[in-house]
């Protein structure tokens, strides 16, 4: 087992950028290392440093030291022979990178047999075993595509534990994970620290920094700009940025509730929804008056989503009694999506977008306008394609493309969920204030319970409405 | 890509220039492609005839032009006809789904099981003239693969979130066809257009070389090369040359098809 490894002035530049700037920072047993950062902080660089895989064209200054040996001067073949040995990685989104024909058995198998040279029969056995420890014996004949996404994050943790390398490497660790599932991670990953493994771990989901004890680095435009104990870093931070993201966390918010109105607007009664065998809610009521939050809290797959779109016609449902106030036509009642990018067109110049939105309605273009100065945009952002700016500027755009319309419902599934923590409060307070200032009402699908108690007048947990 | 773009060109030049060899040859001479010469057969290459004479004395170059351009315009129609209506018929059973979609899967499954050339037979059975059968049969064999790739990849795009929240936004089926469908489908749609073009060249010329289809003394390249085949030892280049022509037009066409310049 390795002891410590040591990351000496490291800097990661590219032909006419400085990435990484000059980064210092120790990893020792019992003193795992917690990378927290947005995506494009440079984080994922240093990463694909310490495992040799960074992308052709950057170049890299500086040492990693393993036990005192320096990685950066090792061939790379040398380096590769480390890998599933020595160093091992827990990839982010972990069900893109299993094989999607393969058992969950023959997957953790494989690692035995191909890298150890074990025997098939002793294989067999420590695959068993393994699949036991992260509770996955029920599942050894399934395949990937059977298991939720918790489910598949242990399997891969399965897979590298067979590996006994003695640095484990984490990206991401909670991408695309419900909050229930985190704390399940959190917890293997201490498990990992604590038989002595080096652990480090790259993330922006500040509970995960939180609750792996050990040394923490903010990083933020390639720079370390804070690096101490995790504790010491939570309880008093010193940098303006960690500040604002330690504060980001919902529980640091400081807002008022809506005021409601006395106005119906949407009334369900007995609603029940199901897929096949699989029953997601049955005799689900609920009224929205006007003003109103109304959280749906569950986990992923329980039928969440399915909720909101039932309300807004996009789906059947099986029994029961929707009713929206008449007064409102159908178009003001509208959705803001998960994932930004997916819910414009590819390939338009948002301006042409939102231009045929407005010609289509008889929309004066002010409109648009005075809402992106109060959102603060930038007016040349609508210049751009919905791939090159930022999730949290796009689901603004997003919001604005719904308000245009004069909304009177709005619902928003798990509109922030793809957000880094300082974008997710941003967009959340601003949908706040809109309910307010616009006068509508708001179906919010989260998975964060915080969010929603800080929110909402009224959340629903679906566990309850199960049969 | 530049290599791809590079055999993109290629291939157009080498249709441009077949199509400029048709035009030009027939404004410079003045002869029929039916214009027999019974004194003049088998005449060597000269001022009078650029590329011979054949067995009946009729001109080779103004023969060959002819049917250039015969199999160049029948084909790009046949190929049309089955863009047009696989296409639509594609995008309809994809947004309409249900029985319109397994209809029309039917009838695709059906004409799938019939051999192509078989189509064109029937249609002769019962159809009157040379152009009109083949014209018939050949578009319908190859509309299908128009009408299912249209299909499977609006199908994907349908289901994706924009689509839903265009519609939700108010815009109708039309505006999505235009900002979304079609500019994803014409890249597709260009690739098969070109395979389609050569099976429909490669089919007519096969089809009137066994007597089907269109027939002499019109010219068409397949019967040119079946008609001189018992000439063969004595005048190869009367068979050659023929080939030749229904060898370049399809290369150019799959060296076209392979502009992928969309990712």
């Amino acid at each position: 087992m390795h002891k410590n490894i040591k990351i000496e002035n490291l800097s990661i530049f590219s032909k006419d950028k400085l990435l990484v700037e000059n980064i210092n920072l120790e990893i020792s047993t019992n003193k795992p290392l917690i990378l927290l950062g947005e995506s494009g902080s440079g984080k994922s660089l240093v990463i694909d440093a310490l495992m040799g895989v960074l992308a052709k064209g950057l170049k890299i200054k500086g040492s990693i030291l393993l036990d005192g040996v320096d990685l950066l001067k090792l061939s790379k073949k040398q380096r590769q022979k480390l890998w599933g040995k020595v160093i091992t990685l827990l990839p982010q989104e972990p069900w893109r990178s299993l094989d999607p024909t393969m058992k969950v058995k023959d997957q953790v198998k494989e690692v035995r047999k191909f890298v150890y040279k074990d025997k098939i029969l002793q294989t067999e056995q420590r695959a068993l075993k393994e699949l036991q420890e992260v509770k996955l014996q029920d599942f050894t004949n399934s395949y990937p595509h059977e298991l939720s996404g918790g489910m598949c994050q242990r399997l891969t943790l399965a897979i590298t534990h067979t590996q006994e390398g003695s640095v484990l490497l984490v990206d991401e660790p909670t991408k695309g994970l419900d909050k229930e599932l985190c704390n399940s991670i959190v917890k293997k990953l201490n498990e990992q620290v604590n038989e002595g493994k080096l652990l480090f771990v790259i993330t922006h989901d500040l509970q995960i920094a939180q609750n792996i004890k050990g040394t923490l680095g903010v990083m933020a435009k390639g720079k370390l700009i804070e690096y101490n104990n995790t504790d010491e870093i939570f309880n008093n931070p010193k940098n303006d940025y960690t500040k604002e993201l330690i504060y980001a966390e919902a529980k640091y918010w400081n807002i008022e509730k809506t005021s409601i109105q006395n106005e119906k607007i949407v009334e369900v009664k007995n609603l029940s929804k199901s897929f096949g065998e699989n029953k997601l809610f049955s005799n689900l009521s609920l009224t929205i008056n006007k003003g109103e939050i109304v959280s749906i809290v569950g986990k992923s797959g329980s039928g969440k989503s399915s909720l909101g779109n039932i309300i807004l016609e996009n789906l059947h449902y099986d029994s029961g009694n929707i009713e929206k106030n008449s007064n409102y036509k159908k178009i003001q009642f509208q959705k803001i999506y998960q994932d930004p990018p997916s819910a414009f067109l590819p390939e338009q110049i948002l301006f042409d977008g939102f231009k045929d939105l407005l010609n289509l309605h008889n929309i004066k273009e002010e409109f648009l306008h005075s809402y992106m100065e109060e959102f603060n945009l930038r007016k040349d952002l609508l210049q751009r394609k919905p791939d090159e700016i930022s999730g949290g500027e796009l689901q603004r755009l997003s919001i604005i493309r719904v308000l245009l319309l004069k909304p009177i419902f709005i619902f928003a599934d798990e509109i922030t969920s793809r957000l880094d923590p300082i974008s997710q409060k941003e967009v959340l307070i601003l949908v706040k204030n809109i309910v307010e200032k616009e006068g509508l009402c708001i179906l919010l699908v989260t998975h964060d319970h915080e969010i929603a108690q800080i929110l909402s007048h009224k959340i629903i947990n679906l566990k309850n409405y199960k049969l | 890509m530049p290599k791809n773009k590079n055999s993109f060109y290629i291939g157009l030049s080498i249709l441009i220039f077949l199509t400029l060899f048709s035009i030009i040859s027939r404004l410079i001479f003045d002869y029929q492609s039916d214009q027999q010469d019974l004194m003049n057969t088998f005449s060597t290459p000269s001022f009078e005839h650029l590329l011979g004479t054949d067995q009946y004395g009729r001109d080779v170059l103004i023969r060959i032009s002819q049917a250039t351009q015969l199999s160049f315009v029948l084909s790009l129609g046949i190929t049309l006809t089955a863009l047009i209506f696989g296409v639509t018929l594609g995008i309809l059973a994809a947004y309409k789904g249900g029985t319109t979609d397994k209809f029309l899967g039917v009838i695709c499954d059906i004409l799938l099981a019939l051999p192509g050339l078989l189509l064109v037979l029937v249609f002769l059975a019962f159809s009157p003239g040379d152009f009109l059968p083949l014209y018939l049969g050949l578009s319908l064999t190859l509309w299908i693969e128009f009408f299912k790739v249209s299909r499977a990849k609006t199908k994907s795009l349908l289901v994706e979130p924009y689509v839903e929240s265009c519609k939700s936004l108010g815009f109708g089926f039309f505006y999505i066809l235009k900002k979304l469908i079609i500019p994803k489908l014409l890249p597709m749609i260009f690739t098969i257009s070109t395979f389609a073009m050569s099976t429909a060249i490669i089919a007519i010329s096969s089809l009137s070389a066994i007597s089907v289809g269109i027939q002499p003394p019109t010219a068409e390249l397949g019967s040119m090369i079946v008609e001189v085949l018992p000439y063969y030892e004595e005048e190869p280049m009367l068979v050659l040359l023929p080939s030749f022509v229904i060898f370049l037009i399809v290369l150019a066409l799959q060296l076209m098809s392979k502009r992928r310049d969309y990712a």
